[in-house]
This record gives structure tokens, sequence and C-alpha cells, in this order.
């Protein structure tokens, strides 16, 4: 049965060869010849178009042409013919095509003579022209008026003008028997007008044979017959183009059948070789093992699967006992009831854990029926399956679960989802730690899970879990909740979706996470980005936004406030002789102390070092601003004391109000700015409100101390030298030295300008040092010249004073200068001595110890108590300029500089006068005791050579 | 009308375009290793019906591709119909034979092979016939070996070889005005003008058409054409205008060899294809351009280059 089978699919399978040999076959031919008819077609095509040229060359009419052109077309038309006479046998048998290209074969033979003839007769006939012509030209200077000449003209410009174009060749031949009539009538002789009439008839004759040739050509119409040729070609080549297309269906199809044929035979002996070896198949190939043994458990067979499982061949083990695989993992009992139950007849089902030939152990599930025979057991039929795999997934699933479990414990990210169809929440081990649920809790319905979120946060979690289930995308969700311990925490949570095989949205699903540390860490950022880290106020950047805020609403609301700039007088002083540590801890007592002084509504800032904004809300009126600023001027002033320590601070103040002096944030701090610069010009510890000519005034100001910054390493500075003079000899005794700045953009700017400029900013330090050194430097060169007085005198700022090493970087300077401390007389301001104190006092006395002099300058400005002079370490009272301006005429300035100087003899000290002007002060001075003076009378304030040469 | 007539004779010489004669080719693309086979045969005496003549025996490659003779002997008793033309140039032949037959060289060989070898089996024979190391050379450059068709096609390949370039007049087409001096560019002007160029044209000035000298003439017809002696188109009295290429070093002249002098076939073809007699002053100016066509002979390849 199966060898017919075979036999029947063979023959199928064969002839299905055969049809597809006979289909490729039959397609390659058909290629073939579409590819020869196409190019025969291309050359009929070319034959059409070399015509086409021939046609041309003869229609050109006489002109002169190269004839090689005309010639190669003639010899390809010939080759092209020949190439298609010889061409494809299929395509000659036809018996029209055939017809055609005889036709066009005879054809083309005449066509040919044509062409030749009339190139040969072009040659001809333009030569004649040519002659014609040059007789004409000859005739003419013998035959000059005569009606021959006309003739002669005549007929050679027609014969000329035939080459371009046709004439009328009856006109010619008639001239040209005129010309005979006029040549026998006058009996001439002249060969050449022989000549000329021969020639004339025999062109009239080459004309002639030319335009038949013309006519010849179109009768012999091979034009036609080319594409009556293409025209019969493409009708074939369609008509054969359907056969072919419908032999190849024919064949397309048979080949379809005889393939179905062999697949349907070739399915149903498939089909009955299967049932044949179905039961064989189930035996040897299943993945159970089976086992058969006689009754005394001797094996009989085992299957494909034993061998590959156990590693032992069938000769191996056929003969052996099952027990060659005991691995010795089984209890003892587990062997007993295996035995019992066998005995008993009955079916054992257990796991074992066997060995196999290498060794190795494997696990298997076992089921043993004894094989009964008339009620007698005639052997065994074990069906064994190796679960070794089953076995270890298990256990590696179990590691899985585990180590998932851990794994979220450790990141502290837990996982959970939300089935959609019961609403029900399964959640890990690290949910429920987050959510410090005491029970093993592993579902929840989405209700009771809602329970635990803050009330803040309820809606926005039921909103986003809403959304989720149509949103495209995952997202992140943060949130508050309670957990049973009452514990507030801040949750994360990620939301997913999770799809069925058919794309079914069935449950929401994601991580979640603790994040409370991270958003207490994030508030902290957040309070830091808006406050100040020493005294916790608002930043610059809280305050002007809270500053904007203000004005848009103001804007809206139309109402009025005021923007309060503090600045804290000479702060930078304490910060530098008292170190940064005491400068934090003043701004934060004087933070504390301006933060109570206004309401809360008000906002306060640290706006930068010692600055501090405060805008007022709800203020109205410029009077109730000024109530404030003078509480916190008042709150300022109060001593601050603290570790031992007691500083006096003064604030200044200014103020801009919106909308008047500005309606943002940048003009109302600017112009709050510019108002507190007004203030400490004022003085200080005064409060100004911002004007328009004030924010000039600060403008210039603020240029100076700008420009002070890069006046030393620009060398704006310098010294002038005012002598001192004695009133009696008119001896110089010394000099007192002069600053003088001098700036490129500002011009020359007065020291009693910027001075106190210089001591608010600090930069009085290093300027004095510089003063210091230069001076040193004077003196030495006045020295070396012989003419330096026994001393000179220079200012010194009280904030020079309040540096710590003051006396030590003065005394290095004079060292290394080589100048005795005695030489120098260090005049200070009488404003210094109102606020000495214990310490300034034990500086002013260390340095007189080393030798320097110390003289008060400007003295009677100040509010200086006489009596208290007497304790200070002085050598020297200036007497101020502007006392010595009206003496001797105003009497009260009379009395003053009188009783200076008096005071000054009783403890002792020397007097000098300043800015003596005149004779009568001179007089008036020397009068009353005074012995030394300084002014323009003697001499104005010199650069260093007018110095030496007023010394010399 | 005087006017109008020398317009138009100026017309008339000026629509002569320069392109009707162009120069020959400073190079020529063929096959070396077939050209030296075709070399080999062209010195083949075997090649004759009676093993006496070589192609080269009557074109003499050292003398103008022609022996120079009025006809030239086929044996001993025995002469050729014609003059014998050059091999140089004839590759650029339209017409060969004075007849003008042949379209090409293919069928010029092949027409001259034919008249001995009518038959298939003539050809077979004849090829047998040649010395067997043909065989062995033709089957490594043919892929079909010997056989006739290849035979002729290396005797083409090899008269691809045999062009004269780099005549003074070609150099003059190709630019150079100085190529000619006075004398012959006269000669040029009047070989136009007078109407020589309307059948000596092209690359050979001729040998692409026939001539019609079947006119009357003053003399009397002297000359008969080729009539009964050559197949030609309606068996007329033409024979094919020959190319002036070389003409200087390819005497004597016409069809009959009866002109030995160049001055003489100027003449004589004057006054029997253009009817008129030209001056001998013209004849001279005429000679002397004529003679400004000798090209550079060919240089013979070898095995060795």
């Amino acid at each position: 049965m199966i060898f017919k089978k075979i036999d029947s699919v063979y023959i199928v399978f064969a002839t299905l060869i055969i049809f597809l040999l006979v289909s490729f076959y039959y397609s390659v031919k058909i290629e073939k010849d579409v590819k020869a008819k196409y190019q025969n077609m291309a050359k009929v095509e070319r034959l059409i178009l070399l015509n086409l040229e021939i046609d041309t060359f003869l229609v050109k009419r006489l002109k002169h042409i190269n004839f090689d052109i005309v010639s190669q077309n003639i010899l390809d038309f010939k080759m092209i013919l020949k190439d298609l006479n010889k061409s494809d046998i299929r395509f000659i048998k036809d018996t029209n095509t055939i017809k055609a290209i005889f036709i066009i074969n005879q054809k083309f033979k005449k066509k040919r003579i044509v062409v030749e003839k009339f190139k040969s007769n072009t040659g001809l006939f333009i030569s004649s022209v040519h002659y014609l012509l040059s007789i004409n030209n000859v005739l003419q200077k013998s035959y000059y008026f005569s009606p021959i000449i006309l003739k002669t003209q005549k007929i050679s410009l027609s014969f000329t003008q035939s080459l371009f174009e046709k004439r009328d060749l009856l006109e010619i031949s008639h001239v040209i028997k005129e010309l005979k009539n006029l040549f026998k009538s006058n009996k001439l002789v002249d060969p050449q007008i022989k000549s000329f009439i021969e020639h004339s008839n025999s062109s009239l004759k080459t004309i002639n044979v030319l335009d038949d040739l013309i006519v010849q050509k179109e009768v012999i119409s091979l034009n036609k017959s080319l594409l009556s040729l293409k025209t019969i070609m493409q009708n074939n080549f369609e008509k054969s183009a359907k056969e072919e297309k419908f032999l190849q269906y024919i064949l397309f199809v048979v080949d379809v059948i005889i393939l179905l044929l062999l697949i349907s035979t070739y399915m149903s002996m498939k089909l009955s070789q299967q049932n044949l070896s179905r039961f064989k198949n189930a035996v040897e190939n299943s993945d159970n093992i089976i086992i058969i043994t006689d009754i005394d458990h001797k094996i009989t067979y085992v299957n494909d699967a034993f061998v590959n499982i156990t590693g032992y061949t069938k000769n191996e083990i056929i003969g052996k006992k099952p027990n060659i695989l005991k691995s010795g993992r089984m209890s003892k009992e587990f062997y007993e009831n295996l035995h019992t139950k066998l005995k008993n007849n009955e079916k054992w089902e257990g796991e074992f854990v066997n060995q196999k030939k290498d060794g190795s152990l494997y696990h298997e599930a076992t089921s043993i029926v004894p094989i009964m025979n008339k009620n007698e057991v005639e052997g065994y039929l074990a069906i064994k399956l190796d679960i070794t795999n089953y076995v270890e997934q298990q256990e590696e699933l179990f590691l899985k679960t585990t180590r998932l479990n851990e794994a979220q414990k450790i990141a502290q990210i837990g996982n959970w989802e939300l089935s959609l169809k019961s609403s029900n929440i399964h959640v890990s081990n690290e949910v429920m730690r987050i959510f410090e649920f005491e029970e093993t809790k592993k579902n929840m319905l989405f209700n009771e899970f809602l329970k635990y979120i803050h009330t803040d946060d309820k809606t926005k979690v039921i909103l986003a879990f809403k959304q989720h289930i149509s949103s495209e995308y995952n997202k992140n969700l943060e949130f508050k909740i309670v957990t049973c311990k009452n514990k507030p925490k801040h949750l994360q949570i990620y939301l997913h979706k999770k799809f069925d095989k058919n794309g079914e949205l069935i449950a929401i699903n994601g991580t979640v996470q603790d994040i409370s540390k991270l958003v207490l860490a994030r508030e902290e950022i957040n309070f830091i980005a808006y406050h100040d880290h020493l005294t916790k106020l608002d930043n610059r950047i809280a305050f002007e936004n809270k500053l904007e805020h203000a004005i848009n609403l103001a804007k809206r609301r139309d109402k009025t406030f005021a923007v309060i700039f503090i600045d804290l007088d000479r702060f930078k002083i304490v910060n530098d002789t008292l170190g940064h540590q005491v400068g934090d801890k003043l701004l934060k007592i004087i933070s504390q102390r301006l933060k109570n002084t206004i309401r809360e509504s008000d906002t306060i800032a640290r706006l930068g070092g010692d600055e501090f904004g405060i805008f007022l809300e709800t203020t109205t009126t410029s009077k109730e601003v000024e109530i404030v600023a003078e509480k916190i001027l008042n709150e300022v002033q109060l001593p601050v004391k603290f570790d031992n320590y007691s500083l006096d601070v003064t604030a200044s103040i200014g103020i801009s109000l919106y909308p008047q002096n500005g309606d943002n944030t940048e003009s109302l701090l600017k112009n709050a700015d510019s108002a507190m610069y007004f203030a400490k010009d004022r003085g200080k510890n005064n409060f100004q409100f911002f004007t328009e000519t004030l924010s000039q005034e600060v403008y210039r100001r603020h240029n100076i101390e700008q420009s002070m910054k890069t006046a030393l390493i620009n060398e704006e500075f310098s010294l002038v030298y005012q002598p001192q003079y004695a009133l009696n000899t008119k001896k110089v005794i010394g000099y007192e030295v002069l600053l003088r700045w001098y700036n490129e953009e500002l011009g020359s700017i007065s020291p009693v300008e910027f001075i106190p400029i210089a001591e608010d900013s600090g930069m009085i330090v290093s300027i004095g040092e510089w003063i210091l050194k230069e001076a040193c430097k004077t003196y030495i060169k006045l020295e070396k010249l012989g003419v330096a007085p026994d001393i000179f005198s220079i200012n010194v700022s009280s904030i020079q004073f309040r540096q710590k090493n003051f006396i030590k970087t003065f005394l290095n300077i004079i060292e290394e200068a080589g100048v005795r401390p005695s030489s120098i007389e260090l005049e200070i301001t009488e404003s210094y001595l109102v606020e000495i104190n214990e310490e300034n006092l034990t500086s002013l006395a260390r340095l007189r110890e080393r030798g320097f002099s110390i003289s008060v300058d400007d003295f009677g400005t100040g509010y200086s108590s006489m009596s208290y002079l007497k304790h200070l370490p002085l050598d020297t009272l200036k007497i101020d300029k502007s006392f010595v301006d009206d003496t001797p005429h105003n009497k009260s300035d009379v009395a003053v500089v009188q009783a200076i100087i008096t005071l000054a003899n009783s403890f002792g000290f020397k007097i000098v006068a300043e800015g003596i002007e005149t004779q009568e002060q001179e007089h008036f001075l020397k009068k009353y005791g005074c012995e030394i003076g300084q002014g323009y009378l003697f001499s104005k304030p010199l650069n260093l050579n007018d110095l030496i040469d007023f010394l010399e | 009308m005087f006017v109008k007539v020398i317009f138009f004779q100026i017309l008339l010489v000026y629509s002569f375009a320069e392109s009707l004669i162009l120069p020959i080719p400073l190079n020529t693309s063929y096959n070396k290793q077939k050209a030296l086979l075709g070399k080999e045969l062209f010195f083949e005496k075997k090649i004759s019906p009676n093993k006496n003549l070589s192609c080269a025996s009557c074109h003499r490659l050292f003398s103008g591709g022609v022996d120079n003779n009025i006809l030239s002997d086929l044996d001993k008793s025995s002469k050729t119909s014609f003059n014998t033309m050059t091999v140089f140039n004839a590759i650029y032949n339209y017409k060969n034979f004075w007849d003008g037959r042949a379209e090409n060289l293919e069928e010029q060989l092949n027409d001259s092979f034919n008249s001995f070898l009518k038959t298939k089996n003539d050809k077979i024979n004849f090829m047998e016939s040649l010395s067997p190391m043909y065989k062995k050379k033709f089957k490594k450059i043919y892929k079909d070996g010997f056989i006739y068709k290849n035979l002729l096609d290396s005797l083409v390949e090899f008269q691809k070889t045999l062009t004269t370039p780099n005549a003074p007049f070609d150099k003059y087409l190709r630019g150079d005005k100085n190529a000619l001096n006075y004398k012959e560019i006269r000669g040029y002007e009047i070989f136009k003008s007078v109407g020589c160029i309307a059948c000596h044209n092209g690359i050979n000035l001729g040998a692409n058409s026939y001539s019609n000298i079947k006119i009357n003439t003053n003399e009397g017809n002297s000359y008969k054409g080729c009539y009964g002696k050559t197949v030609s188109i309606e068996k007329s009295f033409l024979v094919k205008v020959p190319s002036l290429r070389n003409i200087e070093i390819t005497a004597p002249y016409f069809h009959d060899g009866k002109m030995t002098k160049l001055n003489d076939a100027i003449h004589g073809a004057s006054t029997h294809a253009l009817k008129r007699k030209l001056s001998a002053n013209d004849i001279t100016f005429i000679t002397h351009f004529l003679k400004t066509l000798t090209g550079e002979m060919p240089k013979t390849i070898n095995n060795n280059k």
C-alpha cells in the first residue's frame, strides 16, 4: 500500500518537474523572442530614420553636400536591411513580413540608384552653373550693352537661383531659345557663346533629371513600405504576445493543478503513516520514562526517554533491576511502603530522587502499576516523569520572591497592583512596611487605601487614578498619607498600566516610595534659596519676589506703600576690627530688633552685608513711614551687648514710595538705596526720603566711591606740603602733608568731599598707609639734601586708629623708610577725641611713647570739653582756619582763639594756627602768644620740587 | 541684374562649407592582434587562385599603396581590367572598385575572393590550402577560429592601420593657416570655384559617388566608362569618383591608367567631368593644391611594438 502511494507521488512529482521545465523553457524562449522582436523593431525604426535622412539629402535640392554623410546613411541602411533579412526564423516565417521586407529590398535598390544619380547630376549641374557664370563674366567684357549679355545674365542667374529654389524651367528654356536665335541672327561665331548655349541646354537637361529624380523618390515611397512593415511587425508582436500569454497561463494552471495533486497525495500518505507509527511514537518519544520489568523486577524494556535521562544504554540496562538507579537519598520507609503496595497489587505513586549513570541526581514523579494477566502479576510497568527542572524552578521561584522582597526592603520601594475588575490592591511586603500595617495584609480595597491618604490629597489621588486610565503616559504622583500608627508620610507612587493579551487595560500597577525625607530636604532647600542663612530673614531674591507681588497687588488695588532701605553705619569697621564672628552676631541681634519693630504683615529681608530692606505694605502716608523709620533708628541705637562687647551701632535709612518713586522693584530698591546714601551723607543715623535731586548727589558720591577703588593703582593721589613757620623768626620749622586727588573723569576732588567717603568705605586705611610711605620718602630726600626741618605732620583718620595692628603697621613703614618717629607728628581730628575711650587712649599713649608727636587738627570745631584735654597724651593743638579767618575783627572768634591759646599754654601744648592769609592775622596771633603758623601768607601747599626750592 | 548675378556668384562660392572635406583622423583604433594577422595575410601569396600573388604584389606599401603600373599583372599572360587603386585610406571609402560596387572593405574583399571562390566548398578548400599555422594563430584571437569571415576581418583590421594622416592640407583644415602657401591656397580656391569639389568631397575627396561622364564633349566620346565590364548600378557608363588623397604618388591616373602626369589628369577630368577647359594657369594652381594631399606614409606595425 505504502509502496503504491510512494509510486504515485513519484509519478505526479515527475510530471510536475516536466511541466515546470516546459514552462521554464517556454518563458525563456518567449523572452528571447521578445528580445529579438524588440531588436527587429528597433532596426525598422532606425531604417525609417535613415530613410528620412536620405530624403532630406534629396530635398535639400542642389546645395553642396558632403557625400560621405549620405553614403554612410545608405551603407547603414543596407547593413541593417541585410541584418533584417537574415534575422530570426520565427520572425521571417510570417508571410506578410517577408513580403514587406521583400518590397523594401526592391524599393531600396531603386532608391539607391536615385540617390547615386542625384549625387552625380548634382556635381555635374553645380560645375555647369559655375561654368556658365564664368563665361557670363567673360562675355560681359566684350558685349557690354548687347542684348546677348542680358540673356546670358538672365540664364546664369536663373540657374544659380535654381540651386536654392525651384525655378520655372520653361521660362529658362525660352530664354535659351531666344539667345540661340540671337546668336544665329547675328551670325556670331564666338565659341564662348556657343559653349554657353550648349552648357545651358545640358544644364536644363540635368535640372530636369534632378527634378525627375525627386519625383521618382516620391513614387518609390520607401517610407510608406517601412511604416507598413512596422505596423505588420507591431500587429504580429501583439498577436503573438496574446498567444504566448494564453499558453503561459494554461501552463501555469496545469502546474498548479499538479502541485495540488501532489500535496493531497502526500497528505494522505502522511496520515496513514502517522496512524501506523502513532502508538510506537507515543511510547518511544514520550517524555515519560517507561520501564517494563518482569515479575522479578528485571527490566525487559525501556524507552528512549529513559536512555536520554539516565544515560544508560538499552543494552546496559536490560536484565538489570531498577534499583541500579538508587541514590540513597530515599528513606527505608519509603521503599517499604513501595514494596508493600506492589505486593498487594496496588498502584503506587510517588517521587524519587534517583541517580543517573554519571552520578548526578534527578527528581522523578513515578507511578508503578503491576501488569496483570489473568489475575496473575506478569510484571510491572513504571511510568516516570523527570521533574528535576520543575523542582529546581520551584526553588528558584521561591528564591526570587524572597530576593525581590529583600530588594524592596533595601531600596524601600514597594510595588502594588490595582485590579480594575475587583478594585483590589495587591501590595508587596515593603508597602506594608511603609503603611505600617500590623498584620500581614497582601490585599486591600481601593476605598480602604483612600482612608490612609491625607485629607488634603484625597481628591487629587482619586482624580489622578481616574485620569490615568484614559491617559497615554505613565506618571509619578506625590501625596501625603497617615500610616496605621498615625505617622504622616510623603509618598511618591509611579503609575503604570497593565494590559492583557488583547490589549485591554486590566490593572494599574506601579511602585511606591516613602519620600518624606526627600520632601523635608526639598523644603529646606527652598528655605535656603529664599532666606539668609545668618539671620533667617528673607534674602534678596525672596524680597524682590515679594516686592514684585506687592507692586502687582498695589497696582490692582490702587494702593501705596513704602520701601525702606537700611544700612548699618560703619559696620565694615566692626567687621574689620573685631572680626567676622562679632559682626555676624551683631547682625543677628540687629536683624531681630528690626523684625520686632515692624508688623507681621510687613516684609523684612537682609539684602546683603549690612543692608536690610523693609516694605510696609499697608502704609498710606509718609508720616506713618516716618514713625516706623524713627522707631528703627531708636531700636538700632540701643547698645548691643554680648560676650563682653558693648557696641554702639547706628543705621542710615533711605525710603522710596510706590508709586511716586518708581513702579517696579528695581527702581524702588535703587531709589531707596540712593536715599540711604543721602542719609549717610547727612551725617548718618537718620532717614531720608528719595527725591530727584538727591539721586544726583548720591550718584556723585557713588562715582567717587567707585573711582576711589582704582585711584591708588592708577596713581591718582599726590601729596603737597604746606610749610609751618615760627611767627617770630619766619623760619620753617615743619610742614603738613596734604593729600590731593585728581581723577580723569571727575577732575580734582576736594579732600573734604572724598575723605568721608574713604572713611565710610574703609579705603582710608590703605590710602593712609600710602600717604605715610610717600611722606617718609619725601622726608628722607629732604634729609639727604640737608634741608629737612625737624618735623612733618600727617593726618590720621580715626578709622585708621581703630585698625587692630595700626601701630605695628605704622612702625614698620617708618622703620623701612628710615625715619625716626620723633620727626613725625600725627594729626587727629577733634571729633575722634569725642569718641575716645580707654582703648583709643592707650594706643595714643603708646604712639607717643614711641616718640611720635600727637596733634589735634581743626581744634575748636568739635564739642570736646576743654577740661578733658588735660588727660590726653597730646603735644599740639591746631587752631581751625575758620577761627583765624575772621580775626581780628570778629570778636567771638577772637575770644575763642584767645581761649585756645591760653588753654594750650596752660596745658603745655604747642599751638599751630592754620589758614593765615593776611599780615593782620599774623600780627594778631603773634601778639596773643601763638608761636607757629601755617597759611597762604607764608606759603601755599607746594609740590615736592617747589618745597625743596622753598627750603633751600 | 548684374549685381544680382554677382551676389549669387558669391553666395555659390560661400555655400561650400569647409566641412565638405574632413581631415584624416590622427589616430585610428584597431585591434593590434587582428591587424598583425591581417598583415601576415596581406603578404600571403597563397590567397590568390594561382598562389602567385599577394595583396602586396599590386598594393605596394612603400610606393603609395599601388604598383604604379597602367594595369597590373595577374600572371604571365593576363592583366587586370583596370588600374590598381591605393589601399591607403581605403578604410574611409564608400565606393570601392572602379564601378563602386563595394561600399566597404568587407564587401570589397569578399568580391575579390568571390571571383574565384564561387561555392561554399571552394571557400572551405581554400581555407584548408592555407598554412595550418594560421589555424593556431586565429584560434588564439578569434573565438570561432580560422574561418573565412575572420580572414576578411583581419585583413580589414590591417587596412585600418594604412592611413596617411597629417597631409599639409589636413593641417590647413585643422587650423594651421601656414600649412599651405599662396599657390596651394589659390589652387584650393579654384578647386572649389570651378566645381571640382561638387564630386571630390568627403574625407577622401571622392570615393563616395559616381562620376557621370556620358555627356557629349567637344573632343568626342573616347571614353566608355565601365559599360559591359562591371555590375554597376543600371549597368551604365558610370565609374566612381576616385579619391584624390596621395594623388601625387599614385600615378598613373583614371581607371585605364592613361594619364601619367597630374596636370594632364586635371585637364582630362575637367574636360570630361566639368565639360569645360580650364586655363593652364588654373591647372597649375590646382596641381599645387593636389600635391598638398600627400600625407604621412603609414607606419608598419610590428609584433614587437
